[in-house]
């Protein structure tokens, strides 16, 4: 059968005019519904039309078969909003036109404007909502650290179980993508270094700069961008949600803190899982720059790894670490501050964990480049 | 509809979820026409039977059929066909979140590509008359709606396309006892228009008594009883004797309290 045979098991409409000695009568008759009319609407509604400006014309609706409420109204309209002189009518077809008796065309107020808009013009007064940000991510950083200095006071309320759960979710099932990335990572730069450094018959060099770059810059930088797009984005949606089926406010009738039990497990996770990824993948790329500056330029494992700790002094190590734990409560401080601005629609859900991906990752550089600036005399050979 | 039609069929119905049985073998024929209450306990698996007989959950065992076609085996573009005659009141409203309410009716009225805009401004302020609400409600997000605004507003979309089958999960629940009667008569006032099927999920005995001409009630994962209310309240099995004839379906009057 036939997508239409499914569809129908209605008598299509039909307008039949008949000439007699009073004039003309207009039959109507098959089923006079939504479904039935949708096909011929147009040509329908031209012929009532035309038919309904001559008021002498008598009309029969009795052999319709069918009448809904949009049959009605097609030829409500079509009369003007009243009867014609003359009309026979089934006593059951009654009412569906009483429906339209008594009303006239609606008039709604100006409809609201959809979110996209309303959306647009904050983006044009940005300085306000960046002020509106600013205000609502530091008041959340000042409530972080209140609930922490809650906590030592009363160790026993620290939610272990929240924060081991977080760990395990956005440290241990991320070691595979940033373990691949990060080789990948070091052997394009391991590969750059070698052939610019040879040119100079410098390529003993290669390990220093690959070192430099991976532990002090790239290493930390590379992971929070990875983890400001992965957990920074999960942790928005998820809060979202629970904002939106109202467990938060559930949690609050029942004397639970939500920034204690939600959002702090998060801040400190992170914090401890960006170093020790930064770890991670800072071994992973000196594997991998190791492997191509052998293959490349025959540079000897050995000497790649036993130059290392002369040319990288070990406080640009302990400064990538900072760095990292930096990151991760800034990304987990993000997230959550847009997780809680997350309004109860779809559309909101979308839109809020877009911003805060995007202003992690903003955020992830910027503390990067203000960290360059301030520690530019610190940890180089010979200062 | 016509009478000798059937709406919906179900047979040897069975549905696990883990190892947990809901439906162990469930027949039942909702002949063109019939208004069908179905009952059950808390998490007797009601919900569930509508969506198989919608086809949004495959039961392990048995077939479903709307309108004697089993989707399963039909095209998307029939599928779609057949789903477009029916009109569904899911128990949470299922409103879109990011349309405001009028556009929630207005969305299948577009959707059709038939209807001009003039036609279906006139339509779904109809539709938000029959169901109790103010037009200036259309201009409202779903979320700015009391529980039981949210039923009437759900219910006025499943009712934009004029469904030849509307299946309706738990109606009244949250609404106050004025607001169910008027539900009551809306609905009946529509059936008499219309003559579509219902099935409609229900706890209120009483709206169960005005609206429904048959009832199922379904229990321990069988129906246990089916058939025209007086019989089915005559049945033994212990659910129905709680449910029917239970302190909580007697009416309360003043005068008769103890
Ligand atoms: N997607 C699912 N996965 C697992 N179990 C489910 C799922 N959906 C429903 N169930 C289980 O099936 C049973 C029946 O659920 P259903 O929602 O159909 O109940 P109900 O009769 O509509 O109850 P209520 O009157 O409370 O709405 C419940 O025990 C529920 O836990
Ligand atoms: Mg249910």
């Amino acid at each position: 059968m036939t997508a239409a045979n499914a569809a129908s098991d209605f008598q299509p409409p039909a307008i039949e005019t008949r000439e007699t000695d009073a004039g003309v009568a207009i039959h109507l008759s098959g089923d006079w519904t939504l479904r039935a009319l949708c096909p011929h609407l147009d040509e329908l509604r031209a012929r009532l039309t035309a038919l309904a400006r001559d008021d002498a014309h008598a009309w029969d609706l009795s052999a319709i078969h069918r009448l809904d409420n949009t049959g009605a109204l097609i030829l409500w309209k079509a009369w003007g909003r009243t009867f014609p002189s003359s009309v026979a009518l089934r006593d059951s077809h009654r009412p569906v036109f009483a429906n339209w008796e008594t009303r006239q065309p609606p008039h709604f107020d100006e409809p609201r404007r959809p979110p996209s808009e309303r959306a647009l013009a904050t983006l044009a007064r940005p300085a306000r909502a960046a002020h509106h940000h600013a205000r609502d991510w530091l008041a959340l950083l000042a409530r972080f650290l209140r609930d922490v200095a809650d906590l030592l006071a009363h160790p026993r309320r620290i939610p272990w179980r929240e924060i081991s759960a977080i760990i395990h979710l956005t440290g241990v099932r991320a070691l595979p993508i940033t373990g691949i990335l990060g080789l990948l990572f070091g052997v394009v730069l391991a590969y750059q270094a070698a052939i610019h450094l040879q040119a100079f018959g410098a390529d003993t060099f290669v390990s220093e700069m690959v070192g430099f770059t991976m532990v002090r810059e790239m290493g930390p930088s590379m992971t929070a961008i990875i983890l400001a797009g992965r957990s920074g984005s999960a942790i928005t949606a998820q809060i979202g949600v629970m904002r939106l089926t109202q467990e938060l406010d559930a949690m609050k009738v029942m004397g639970i803190s939500s920034s204690q039990r939600i959002l702090l497990p998060r801040i400190i996770g992170l914090t401890i899982v960006l170093p020790l990824l930064s770890i991670w993948v800072m071994l992973l790329s000196l594997s991998g720059g190791a492997l191509t500056a052998h293959l490349a330029i025959g540079l000897d494992y050995t000497h790649f790894f036993s130059t290392l700790p002369t040319a990288l002094p070990l406080v640009n190590l302990w400064i990538g670490l900072a760095k990292a734990a930096l990151f991760g409560a800034a990304i987990a401080i993000t997230a959550c501050h847009f997780g809680l601005r997350i309004e109860p629609n779809t559309r909101s859900l979308a839109a809020e964990t877009t911003r805060s991906v995007v202003a992690g990752i903003a955020l992830v550089i910027i503390i990067n480049a203000s960290a360059t600036v301030v520690l530019q005399n610190i940890g180089f050979k010979g200062v | 509809m016509n009478r000798n039609t059937t709406a919906v069929e179900l047979a040897g119905i069975w549905t696990d979820f883990g190892d947990r049985a809901v439906h162990r073998g469930i027949d039942l024929r909702v002949p063109g026409g019939q208004k069908l209450a179905l009952v059950g306990g808390s998490g007797s698996g009601k919900t569930t039977l509508l969506r198989i007989m919608l086809g949004l959950l495959a039961p392990q065992q048995g077939t479903a059929r709307l309108f004697g076609r089993e989707l399963e085996t039909l095209s998307d573009d029939d599928q779609q066909a057949i789903r477009n005659r029916c009109g569904v009141l899911f128990q949470g409203g299922a409103l879109f979140t990011d349309l405001n309410i009028y556009d929630n009716i207005a969305l299948p009225l577009r959707e059709l590509d038939a209807l001009d805009e003039d036609t279906i401004a006139e339509l779904v302020c109809m539709k938000l008359l029959m169901v109790r609400l103010d037009e200036r409600v259309g201009s409202l997000m779903p979320f700015e709606l009391s529980g039981g605004m949210v039923k009437r507003a759900a219910l006025a979309r499943a009712l934009a396309l004029e469904p030849e089958l509307l299946f309706l999960d738990e109606p009244t629940s949250g609404l106050d006892p004025l607001a169910a009667e008027n539900f009551v008569d809306v609905i009946n006032r529509l059936h008499r228009d219309l003559r579509f099927t219902m099935v409609m999920v229900t706890h209120d005995v009483h709206s169960l008594h005005d609206l429904c001409d048959q009832v199922a009630v379904l229990a321990d994962g069988e129906l246990v009883a089916h058939g025209p209310i007086d019989q089915v309240i005559e049945s033994e099995h212990s659910f129905v004797h709680h449910f029917f004839r239970g302190g909580r379906s007697r009416p309360i009057s003043g005068a008769g309290a103890p």
